[in-house]
């Protein structure tokens, strides 16, 4: 989620936008998605998501869980 | 013909003279006068060994190309979206640079670095920094392609050099080059140079112009190591004109997609050469 922006100078000519760092999670759904887009395979990515998977899914399956969904 | 002389016939030319001093020195001192040859020779060793490697085809595939297909993407996917409508979807551009020399932080890691800089003072730390380093631009893409403006970023010049310096994971640096501040600034020579370093971030008049003449707005994001080294940035720039701003709350998931790709990207440059790649 994206906190704030402060301006740099009165002009607004520069800024900062401010955000929540993103999660492990976040970098492996957006891993996945240029994974199944472009092709793209990064070895040490391909290992967390892996182990991902080994815990319970994507995020979209611990949702689907937390919903009580099959 | 430049990127054959610094690749190839300097880094050879810095060994053979390394060599050849080490070896007819004089009598005295052998083991110190061989030591210090092999750290001189140490970064052309490093610089020739990758350009060979490169040439030769040993790489795999360049983490340049595997960038540049990730950027490709987005691009791709900021043209589809229906807030950029209005927007000439060929101007946009996206960059990915890289801090450079790499073999600095092989010789001398992030870590002891860090452990020198506790020594010294801030300015220090900032000035040699920036005389050490430099910014190479690693891939782009823009689906109208254009020529290099020739701006060379180093840390703290420009947005990406600011961004890089500044090192903030979780920020994302924008400058608006069609802001009224901006424009005044840029009106002449003379108010370029009066004006706050914070508008010129420590670029000559003539790069703001070059900069000015093509994008209207650009965001930066640093590509931050696990060890919290910037190793890098990743610039979206947005052409002249463009209706839609970055910093738009309504803009916050690309903002956020795209500090993401940020992280995806360290992976494809931290990671053993030529392992990640795009099928």
């Amino acid at each position: 989620m994206v906190a704030r922006v402060e301006y740099l100078d009165e002009t607004k000519t520069y800024g900062e936008i401010i955000f929540d760092p993103p999660t492990k999670d976040d970098v492996l759904d957006e891993y996945e998605r240029l994974r199944n887009d472009i092709g793209l395979r990064v070895p040490k990515l391909e290992k967390r998501l892996a182990e991902r998977r080994a815990l319970g899914g994507t995020a979209l399956g611990h949702s689907q869980a937390e919903n009580g969904e099959d | 013909m430049g990127r054959f002389f610094s690749r190839l016939v300097a880094p050879a030319a810095l060994i053979a003279a390394t060599v050849f001093l080490g070896l007819t020195g004089p009598g005295q001192y052998t083991t110190l006068r061989i030591l210090s040859a092999t750290v001189v020779a140490l970064p052309g060793a490093f610089t020739l060994g990758s350009t060979l490697a490169e040439r030769l085809g040993l790489r795999r595939q360049p983490a340049s190309r595997t960038v540049q297909g990730i950027l490709r993407s987005k691009v791709v996917m900021v043209s589809r979206d229906e807030r950029f409508r209005d927007v000439d979807a060929s101007r946009i551009s996206m960059h990915v640079w890289e801090v450079r020399p790499w073999w600095l932080r092989t010789v001398l890691p992030f870590a002891v670095r860090r452990r020198i800089a506790e020594w010294l003072s801030e300015d220090t730390v900032t000035r040699w920094g920036r005389r050490l380093t430099y910014l190479k631009c690693l891939a782009v893409y823009r689906m109208d392609p254009q020529p290099s403006s020739g701006v060379r970023f180093r840390k703290g010049k420009g947005l990406v050099g600011t961004c890089v310096e500044k090192n903030k994971r979780g920020k994302a640096l924008f400058v608006d080059l069609e802001s009224p501040g901006f424009q005044s600034a840029i009106a002449s020579e003379g108010s370029w140079t009066n004006a706050s370093p914070t508008i010129t971030m420590h670029l000559s008049y003539r790069e703001a112009r070059t900069l000015a003449e093509r994008y209207g707005q650009a965001a930066a994001w640093v590509i931050q190591d696990e060890s919290g080294e910037a190793i890098g940035g990743l610039t979206m720039s947005l052409p002249t004109g463009c209706p839609v701003r970055i910093e738009e709350k309504s803009l916050n998931d690309l903002v956020l997609s795209l500090g993401e790709t940020a992280d995806i990207i360290c992976s494809v440059l931290t990671g053993r050469k030529g392992t990640a790649s795009l099928n």
